[in-house]
């Protein structure tokens, strides 16, 4: 029988995807108005990003979702049910809530703390340890973490247990308030990877509080830009990056905004196969630098019989002989088919490269890429 | 005499001595600890954290009072005798407690308490599963003090008639009876460190194991 | 008012050879942690007896060498009572200093000794005048016991007045006393914070922002 007191077992009005709505929400502390007269719709199974300056009123309207903080004006509904209408504690086991590193209790183990609302709503403890195993593997921890206690683990083990938490129970909704915050960069890009990866196999609709903007470009689907606790600009991101509303949302965004945007896009869409001269190791030196005169090409990618790509042969003229030789350079730069734009035009930079060899798993090449198409995507999106 | 012979020979008088001490003790105690827990409980509620402060320099200041004065006010109001003696015993020891219990309470982290209520806990299951149990060693360091020093003012509440080895120590300076006085001094020296080892490692173990961890 | 002097008298002699006895003894214990921990330990089971148990004692003890009564147990007593918080507070405080400070300081060329004096002694300060602070509050309680003795003091009144239903004295003798602990206490928390060197006062910024 299906737990009345869950937010997603009451019949849905209007139409499932528009998950959360906040209906002209007010919030007042004393004299300071912390939101204004917010209106939005978040969908479902999206991830959506509020961000803003400090003060802005972003963490207030996360709150006031899972009712941490009552609206002093204004409805929020959960699938068009008013959530001042449930009992607040019901609705809090209901969503999940993840926060940065102090969430995690310290004197209970990683077990007990992924436990806990399973274990508040009443099931039975071999569904909640399947339920464990199964959300440390979701999260990339092994088992033998349940034992842990918080104190022992690492920053982004500690985020990573925090969202198993979050997800333990199952719930429709996730708040997450600046969870990866206090992690370094490496880490944070990493559990990034790690978080967009969870979220194509769990599909949750997400509310994601930040301050970074490049963490808003690179997790959220739509992203609302707050200030003052007033909503500035809600829409997608390419909207967003390619049409800010005003100069404060271009100066949110940065001036390298376009180099931003070139984070959501894969080396894989524009992969060219042509335009490049492609040879076996073991090809006679005579062929090889016969087709690079014809092609008019100073380097040869090289490639064994598996396609797995071993480097470049280079013509070399000097005075001395007359005739060209070729040298095999294998310490090359590639990129990998499933990173993205904003790593490979970096990469470009860095090597003084105009164009870098693709390659997949195992090494294998599969074309290369040209720093003139991420040119011309900049021109594109301009234009659109 | 010798301390030896003088106790073989009161042997029965000696264990009713200790007996009351031990009565005083554990009776002031007993409510000490129930009554000052109830206190700090309401006083570290996070609505309402100027009570909290408020308690706290109360308790602060009012552990610079010297025990016998406390004695010595009780006797005033209420007389002497045992009942007396445990009234001024249950008042000295609960600030101790009061102070350790709230000062712990209030001072864990508000954003682990905050990611509790945002999962869905009650506030009391907050008290219990999270507060309680992170403040603990705190709390337990509290009963501890408390405990030893009512041992100690124990022995003072002779004076107010409330019985105890503290009869003996003082008899012993009148009389000027050097056995007599170390037997009350031995004894209640001896009870003061069995309590206070003995709640030592009740502290060490009601810790919870993820608290004594670290990096 | 003349008990009341009396009173400061014991509490103020005993002071001084305490903190002269236990600071040298923090200083010196503050790199050997097992010895500290055993010292430490001592000093909590004589502060763990019942401060009338311990004059008893020290009455025994000295009246072999007919200073059984008066003044010297009373100060004995006392000074025994204070040896752990002005040990145990020297000790952790110049252990607490940050090591990377120590490395710091000892990267720009001061000597161990310059280090000691100029680093670990101010920043030990506060927490050692927090001992002090405790022993004296301490000492004071304690003294109240000394009228036992014949040594005087404020306990004089408590006493004698229950001793002769004399309820006004043990009510003044009582608040009197009280007033001197809480006092006393405050008084040296001003001295602590005037102590405390300037720099460690400041509470970083720290803003409660509505987000």
């Amino acid at each position: 029988m299906a737990d009345p007191s869950r937010i997603e077992n009451h019949p849905r009005i209007g139409g499932a995807y528009r998950m959360i709505e906040l209906k002209r929400v007010t919030k007042r502390f004393d004299k300071k108005l912390a939101v204004q007269d917010l209106s939005m719709t978040i969908e479902q199974g999206k991830i959506t990003m509020l961000i803003g300056p400090s003060g802005c009123g972003k963490t207030t309207t996360l709150k006031m979702i899972n009712r941490l903080i009552d609206a002093t004006e204004g409805d929020i509904t959960i699938s068009g049910r008013s959530i001042y209408d449930l009992d607040a504690v019901q609705l809090r086991r209901s969503i999940g809530y993840v926060i940065q590193e102090t969430g995690l209790f310290p004197h209970m183990d990683v077990f007990t703390n992924i436990a806990m609302v399973p274990r508040l709503i009443g099931w039975d403890e071999r569904k909640i340890k399947n339920r464990v195993d199964e959300l440390l593997h979701l999260v990339t921890l092994n088992g033998s973490y349940v034992h842990k206690y918080p104190l022992q683990l690492s920053g982004g083990e500690r985020q990573r247990v925090g969202l198993a938490r979050a997800l333990a129970a199952d719930p429709e909704i996730l708040l997450m308030d600046e969870p990866f915050g206090a992690i370094d960069p490496i880490n944070r890009s990493r559990l990034h990877d790690s978080f967009l990866s969870i979220q194509e196999k769990i599909e949750k609709t997400i509310v994601f509080v930040t301050h970074d903007i490049n963490e808003a470009i690179k997790l959220g689907d739509k992203i609302a830009i707050m200030q003052n606790g007033n909503l500035v600009q809600y829409d997608n991101v390419n909207n967003i990056l390619y049409e800010p509303e005003n100069k404060f949302v271009e100066k949110l965004l940065g001036h390298d905004r376009n180099i931003k945007a070139l984070v959501l896009k894969k080396n894989k869409d524009y992969i060219v196969t042509t335009g490049y001269v492609q040879v076996h190791k073991a090809d006679k030196p005579e062929a090889v630098i016969r087709k690079m005169e014809e092609k008019g090409k100073r380097v040869a990618i090289v490639t064994d019989s598996d396609e797995k790509f071993l480097g470049l042969f280079a013509l070399e003229k000097s005075r001395k002989d007359p005739q060209p030789h070729l040298s095999f350079i294998d310490n090359v730069v590639t990129v990998e088919k499933n990173n993205n734009l904003q790593e490979t035009f970096s990469l470009m930079i860095d090597a003084g490269e105009s164009s870098l060899p693709v390659v997949t798993e195992g090494n294998r090449f599969v074309g290369a890429i040209n720093l003139e198409d991420i040119f011309n995507e900049f021109k594109k999106a301009q234009e659109d | 005499m010798s301390i030896v012979a003088y106790v073989s020979e009161n042997r029965e008088q000696i264990l009713a001595l200790v007996g009351q001490h031990l009565i005083l003790f554990s009776v002031s105690i007993f409510f000490t600890v129930i009554i000052g827990l109830a206190v700090a409980i309401a006083a570290s509620n996070e609505k309402r954290r100027d009570l909290g402060r408020i308690i706290l320099t109360i308790t602060a200041a009012a552990q610079a009072v010297p025990s016998i004065a406390v004695v010595a006010l009780v006797f005033l109001i209420v007389g002497i005798g045992m009942r007396p003696a445990i009234i001024a015993l249950f008042f000295y020891s609960l600030v101790p407690i009061v102070f350790n219990a709230t000062s712990g309470l209030m001072s864990i982290d508000t954003k682990t308490i905050e990611a509790a209520r945002g999962i869905g806990l009650t506030d009391r299951q907050i008290l219990w599963n999270i507060k309680f149990p992170m403040a603990s060693p705190v709390i337990m360091a509290g009963i501890r003090s408390a405990a030893t020093i009512n041992v100690g003012t124990a022995t003072v509440a002779a004076v107010i008639g409330g019985g105890g080895l503290g009869d003996l120590i003082f008899i012993g300076l009148k009389l000027n009876k050097n056995y007599i006085i170390l037997t009350g001094a031995l004894l209640t020296a001896l009870i003061a460190i069995i309590v206070d080892t003995f709640l030592a490692i009740m502290e060490r173990r009601v810790t919870p194991k993820g608290l004594k961890l670290g990096r | 008012m003349l008990q009341f002097l009396q009173h400061l008298k014991v509490v103020l002699l005993s002071i001084p050879f305490s903190i002269i006895i236990s600071v040298p003894i923090g200083f010196f214990i503050s790199g050997k942690p097992k010895l500290a921990k055993i010292i430490i330990y001592i000093c909590s089971i004589l502060m763990t007896i019942p401060s009338l148990a311990l004059f008893g004692i020290m009455v025994v003890v000295l009246a072999p060498v007919k200073l059984g009564i008066g003044i010297t147990p009373a100060i004995l007593a006392i000074m025994m009572y204070s040896l752990l918080p002005i040990i145990r507070n020297t000790y952790a405080a110049l252990n607490s200093v940050s090591p990377r400070m120590i490395e710091a300081a000892k990267g720009i060329g001061l000597t161990g000794q310059q280090i000691l004096f100029r680093i670990k002694l101010p920043l030990s300060i506060p927490v050692i005048m927090a001992g002090v602070r405790n022993a004296i509050v301490l000492g004071v309680s304690v003294a109240t016991y000394a009228s036992l003795v014949g040594a005087g003091g404020l306990g004089y009144f408590i006493f004698s007045g229950i001793g002769r239903a004399n309820f006004l004295m043990v009510l003044s003798g009582a608040l009197v006393v009280s007033a001197l602990g809480i006092g006393i206490n405050m008084l040296l928390m001003k001295v602590e914070e005037w102590l405390t060197p300037r720099g460690l006062k400041i509470t970083p910024v720290s803003e409660e922002r509505i987000e």
